[in-house]
């Protein structure tokens, strides 16, 4: 079936099954920063942005997101840019293979919720699992970056 | 300029974020077939036929293989040095299944949805065995695991395969039985501890295509490049200079990526259809088919003096290897020597054991390698010990414990499958590392217990811990510095970056000796074609053996670029100073670009190469004290951990922020294995945690605060003083969390995981005693 | 799991029209579940866009539409307040934020499922269901029996009440599935409901009696009530935990849960 929608600023019309999933269909138009790392709706690594929130690309029919805003890092350079200079400032950044949903769901986050405590990022990302960092770095570099760039 | 010691952000963390394609899925080509696995839903089972003509009749299913498709050649998945001290005790597909998830055959098709149709349509026909699922019930059993012809061990390991035996080991200090029997005190207690997962977020992914050379190239999530072509060379016939490895970027592997996974299949695949071929683990597979920790069983016998002197250690270790021994022997070693020299002062100590099969999902390499298991038994066993004499833990262990200048017989005797290498502890600040940690946990107001409101009991806990920096004669690692024109090197290394940051220390190292900026040095890891050769990511080896070879590499390519701009000024090489940027003799300079934009274009032109090779004659251990704060729900068992304190001595940081993220990720990972993450069977022999919604780690919320100090310490035979730190933080979990709830509520759990219903139970059971 | 064709009806009439003509249709919530399971799907009908994604309240009611996820649940003020905010507290603890923007409040309603962290809330609310074409339906009797026809559920309905609730999740870490689930509500009467036993929401009914009878609430009163709790809740084993631990939990949250709110 035949859906539109804009895929990081562009509109996209997009030839999909009906069973599609959104990470099959971005990876398939190499949109390759969104990730598989389970087959059960639990790690987080495939998170994508539709209208501005975060949902798990693995679990979205492609075919409902029609008419919306798909936003992957491709699409927020800008932030990405600020956010991975404080990462990189904390060594938080290990094998990065989580990090492009790491970043896109801290960019809702700030959206949501532009000054975040501690606590409210930690709660907000609990669905993005890393198994790397031990996830304190991560916190410290994500709250000193919202809390700068506010 | 100063880059060693100084908190450098990674080389590859913005790019990463950015989503730039790099991992090996994104470096697929474009048609490549799609190759999954029919895999056993039985532990052990005899495949009396398989009938592929339903599957192959499918319009664009290419190729099914089964293990009538391959030439009979034993080997081990294990990524190790050759020979390996594992077991050849598995063939790329056999006649027999031997655990739930084991390979039976092999699909390639043009899409993931025709593969999974035809794995759907295989018809297989099993002779169901009888399973081995109690690992204290494998030796001897009617059932076993590997009757087959053809397997071998490489050098003497104790393979006893027709007892269930993968390998067996013995060795004794002193007499034990004699020494046990002079002491005041001694504690008996059996510990147990079970098969994490690694868990690593990039499920295992190889893809594989024929080159415009018709060599066969792989693209592997590995951290065995070498070892990768070499098994794949010896198994499938394929010549080794036929065959390409390229490691792209890896998305963790904590060990379990050290073995090959799909690449025997894509290969085969590849090399019969002469088309690419990709594969990607599901989570499950992941779970299943890979690889766990080696759970183990520990018989701990302590004795000491009412003083408080150890003087004996006896330990029993049954391990559980699975289906297939891959690091059976070398895990179950670590576990003695990398733990029991901690308490280098006993007249005696004997470590003894057997590793078994089952039809388990195998076990293989996982961070700490032996030394967790190990940790958790001595270092439980160790506060018992202390509570039986009434003495303090600290002070018990200040006195027991290795110090700076000392040594243990066991270095000399344990290796990893053979003989040790006697070496003294040159650098060991563990004596600092306790005393800080103490106080950053503020230990003496702490300690045992403090009562907090309700049913809430708060405590704290230690341990102590080491672990190695590579293999010593064994692991091996080489780099290569070339420079280029206008000035600026590539760093070629075989050591594989998997996520720890290695590409941006072994930068540092180069920069600190070429005195240039981090932008001057560009590294590319790893590719068996380009990179010189590396045994891999294991063993804690890449900043002390590889660092080491990359010192060297720089310091030949400093002396290379001085003496040739002492040609320039015809003057001795001793005359040239040099600060990085220009080289000066007198008052005549020529800066590294005017020099090498000379060398390469205008004058006696040459190319500047250097390469160093490090293999350690020793493995120097890095050392910790682990302590934590936490509390206790006594009414529900529920733990919270308020704080972890880790003081660590790995020599010098040659990157303090990712030294400290090598610390607190494996901390947790540690406590994740301590308190949450199980790995249990059904009677029927199927793993029970078996995907990331079963399988509970720690999350954002289980710990409030990690609390990482090094230690000021020089390990003179490392680069720039430096040891290894990719282990060792996962080392303390296990024993000082049992120890701190035992300080809390007074009951000591003894098998991992320390569950909240464990710790309930034991409650329970404690209260209708008294 | 396949899905075969994706029907975007215009109207809930429509939908409900393909659902009666079509044995092999189904209907999508936020699919997380769907997607996990075996069965291939013949015809998914999915109702975005039909205005079944908002929360509204008059003087005695709440209403949610079917759609409403449960990231909404969480972040709505108005389900932030009522009864101590308790809906809002156990749709937050489920997941990551990425799930609860998926999830549905209908998908976890008309699922049913045993392990549900919403279902023992809903229970110890005036909770209706409002199916589009049998209508309102009270919570208990959907739970207790099976729908009787194909129907399409368009909102859950809560009459409001002045007093406290809460709810406590018991898991083994904050990703989990629930052990155990504890809903109480004070209002004009006791309410209290154990879900993740692991079977399904139950009703403590002679604890809630016990409660409703008693001059004042103390912690005799609150104990025998516990007591009285632990004998007609049946508990039972499975892998995430055994009765024994169960029957801990049980006693030792309840006794919290009934403290916090009398």
């Amino acid at each position: 079936m035949k859906v539109t929608m804009t895929i990081n600023h562009r509109q996209r019309e997009l030839d999909v099954a009906p069973g599609e999933h959104l990470l099959d269909t971005l990876r398939n138009h190499h949109i390759l920063s969104v990730k598989r790392g389970c087959d059960s709706s639990s790690c987080g690594v495939c998170t994508v942005l539709v209208d501005m929130k975060p949902v798990l690309s693995c679990s979205v029919l492609t075919a409902r997101v029609a008419g919306k805003e798909i936003l992957t890092v491709e699409g927020i350079h800008d932030f990405v840019e600020t956010l991975a200079g404080y990462m990189g400032h904390e060594g938080a950044d290990q094998c990065g293979f989580c990090n492009p949903a790491l970043a896109l769901t801290v960019y809702a986050l700030k959206h949501e919720i532009p000054h975040p405590t501690l606590d409210d990022i930690r709660h907000y990302l609990l669905g993005n699992l890393c198994r790397c960092t031990g996830y304190q770095a991560q916190h410290i570099a994500i709250l000193k970056c919202l809390e700068e760039c506010a | 300029m100063k880059t060693v010691n100084t908190k450098i952000p990674s080389i590859d963390g913005n790019g990463l974020m950015h989503g730039r394609p790099a991992f090996t899925d994104d470096l697929t080509e474009p048609n490549s077939l799609v190759v999954k696995l029919l895999r056993s839903p039985h532990p052990h089972a005899r495949i009396k036929r398989i009938d592929a003509t339903k599957a192959l009749a499918l319009d664009g299913v290419e190729l099914v293989l089964t293990h009538n498709d391959f030439p009979r050649n034993s080997f081990t998945r294990a990524g190790q040095g050759y020979p390996e001290p594992s077991p050849h005790d598995k063939f790329v597909l056999d006649e027999y299944v031997r655990h739930v998830g084991d390979e039976v055959a092999c699909v390639a098709a043009e899409t993931v949805e025709l593969c999974d149709k035809a794995l759907e349509l295989i018809d297989v026909e099993y002779e169901l065995l009888d399973p081995v699922l109690d690992f204290e019930q494998a030796i001897d059993n009617p059932s076993i695991l590997h009757p087959e012809d053809g397997i071998c061990e490489m050098f003497p390991i104790g393979f006893e395969p027709k007892r269930n035996i993968a390998a067996s080991y013995h060795m004794e200090v002193g007499d034990v039985e004699a020494e046990l029997a002079k002491c005041e005190v001694v504690v008996e207690e059996s510990f147990y501890t079970q098969a994490q997962a690694h868990a690593m977020m990039e499920p295992h992914a190889v893809n594989a295509r024929l080159d415009f050379q018709g060599r066969l190239v792989l693209i592997s999530s590995t951290q065995t490049p070498v070892h990768v072509r070499r098994i794949l060379s010896q198994t499938l016939e394929i010549p080794l200079s036929r065959i390409r490895v390229i490691k792209p970027r890896v998305g963790g592997g904590f060990g379990g990526k050290q073995a090959l996974h799909g690449e025997m299949f894509v290969s085969a695949v590849t090399m019969r259809t002469k088309r690419p071929s990709r594969m990607v683990y599901s989570r499950k597979e992941v779970f299943e088919s890979t690889y766990s920790r080696h759970p183990m069983r520990f018989d701990m016998r302590l004795g000491a003096d009412k003083d408080g002197t150890l003087r004996a250690i006896d330990c029993y270790v049954l391990s559980d290897t699975g289906a297939y021994g891959e690091h059976a022997l070398t895990v179950f070693m670590v576990a003695g020597s990398k733990v029991l020299p901690l308490y280098n002062k006993v007249n005696s100590v004997r470590f003894h054991g057997h590793v078994t099969y089952t039809n388990h999902t195998p076990a293989g390499a996982f961070r700490g390698y032996g030394a967790i298991q190990g940790n958790f038994a001595l270092e439980s066993a160790i506060d018992k010990l202390v509570h039986t004499l009434g003495l303090d833990p600290i002070a018990f262990r200040q006195k027991n414990m290795m110090k700076e200048g000392e040594t243990s017989p066991i270095f000399a005797i344990m290796g990893e499958g053979t003989e040790g290498t006697a070496m003294t502890m040159d650098s060991c600040k563990l004596e600092y590392c306790v005393n800080r940690g103490i106080e950053l946990i503020d230990w003496k107001k702490r300690y045992p217990t403090k009562t907090s409101k309700d049913s809430i009991r708060r405590g704290v806990g230690m341990a102590i811990a080491m672990q190695g920096s590579g293999i010593p004669y064994i692991d091996m690692g080489a780099a290569t510095l070339k420079l280029n024109d206008d000035g600026f090197y590539n760093l070629m290394v075989g050591a594989t970056d998997i996520g720890q940051g290695s590409d941006t220390i072994l930068a540092q190292i180069a920069a600190e000796v070429l005195e240039c900026g981090m932008d001057d040095i560009v590294v590319y890891s790893s590719d068996s074609d380009l990179t010189p050769f590396d045994t891999g990511a294991y063993a804690s080896s890449t900043t002390y053996v590889s660092g080491n070879a990359v010192y060297r590499a720089a310091q030949e390519m400093r002396a290379m670029i001085i003496r040739e701009a002492a040609q320039v000024f015809q003057v001795d090489p001793d005359a040239i100073s040099f600060d990085g940027k220009t080289f000066a003799s007198g008052a005549k300079t020529i800066t590294i670009n005017e020099l090498s934009n000379r060398l390469y274009y205008n004058e006696d032109q040459k190319q500047l190469v250097a390469t160093g090779s490090y293999v350690g004659h020793k493995s120097p251990p890095p050392f910790m004290a682990g302590l934590v704060d936490l509390d206790v729900d006594v009414e529900t068992g529920k733990v919270h951990i308020h704080n972890y304190v880790s003081v660590v001595d790995c020599g010098t940081t040659i990157n303090p922020k990712l030294a400290q993220g090598q610390v607190e990720g494996a901390i947790v990972q540690g406590i994740g294995m301590t308190l949450y993450e199980d790995a249990r069977y059904s009677k029927r022999g199927r793993l029970i945690e078996n995907s990331l919604m079963d399988y509970l780690m720690p999350t954002r919320l289980s710990v409030d605060k990690l609390t990482t100090e090094f230690a000021d310490s020089y390990e003179d035979s490392g680069p720039f003083g430096a040891k290894s730190v990719g282990e060792i933080g996962i080392d303390t979990p296990p024993a000082a969390i049992a120890n701190a709830i035992y300080n809390a509520v007074g009951v000591r759990i003894t098998s991992l995981p320390i569950t909240a219903e464990k710790i309930r139970t034991a409650l329970r059971e404690k209260g209708q005693q008294s | 799991m396949r899905i075969n064709e994706l029907i975007q009806p215009t109207s809930i009439e429509e939908a409900y029209a393909l659902l009666q003509e079509h044995e092999d249709a189904k209907i999508a919530g936020g699919t997380l579940w769907m997607r996990l399971g075996q069965h291939d799907v013949e015809r998914l009908i999915v109702l975005d866009g039909l205005g079944l994604d908002t929360i509204t309240e008059t003087n005695d009611d709440i209403s949610i539409g079917a759609m409403v996820t449960l990231r909404q649940l969480e972040t709505n003020p108005i389900i932030q307040t009522h009864l101590n905010g308790m809906l809002s507290r156990a749709a937050g603890s489920i997941m990551g934020v990425q799930v609860r923007n998926l999830a549905t409040i209908g998908g976890s309603v008309i699922g049913n499922y045993s392990f549900s962290d919403i279902i023992p809330v809903l229970a110890v609310m005036d909770t209706t269901l409002v199916f589009h074409h049998q209508g309102e339906v009270p919570l208990d009797l959907f739970l207790s029996k099976r729908l009787s026809e194909p129907d399409i559920l368009v909102a859950i309905r809560i009459r409001k009440q002045e007093g406290r609730g809460t709810v406590h999740k018991i898991s083994r870490t904050e990703l989990d599935f629930a052990l155990l689930n504890v809903a109480v509500t004070h209002t004009d009467r006791w309410r209290i409901a154990i879900g993740s036993r692991p079977a399904g929401a139950a009703m403590a009914t002679n604890a809630m009696a016990h409660l409703d009878q008693a001059d004042r609430i103390d912690d005799q009163t609150i104990a025998t009530a516990v007591e009285l709790a632990m004998e007609e809740i049946k508990l039972s084993s499975n892998a995430k935990a055994s009765q024994a631990y169960r029957r801990d939990l049980l006693s030792a949250h309840l006794r919290r849960a009934l403290n916090e709110v009398k």
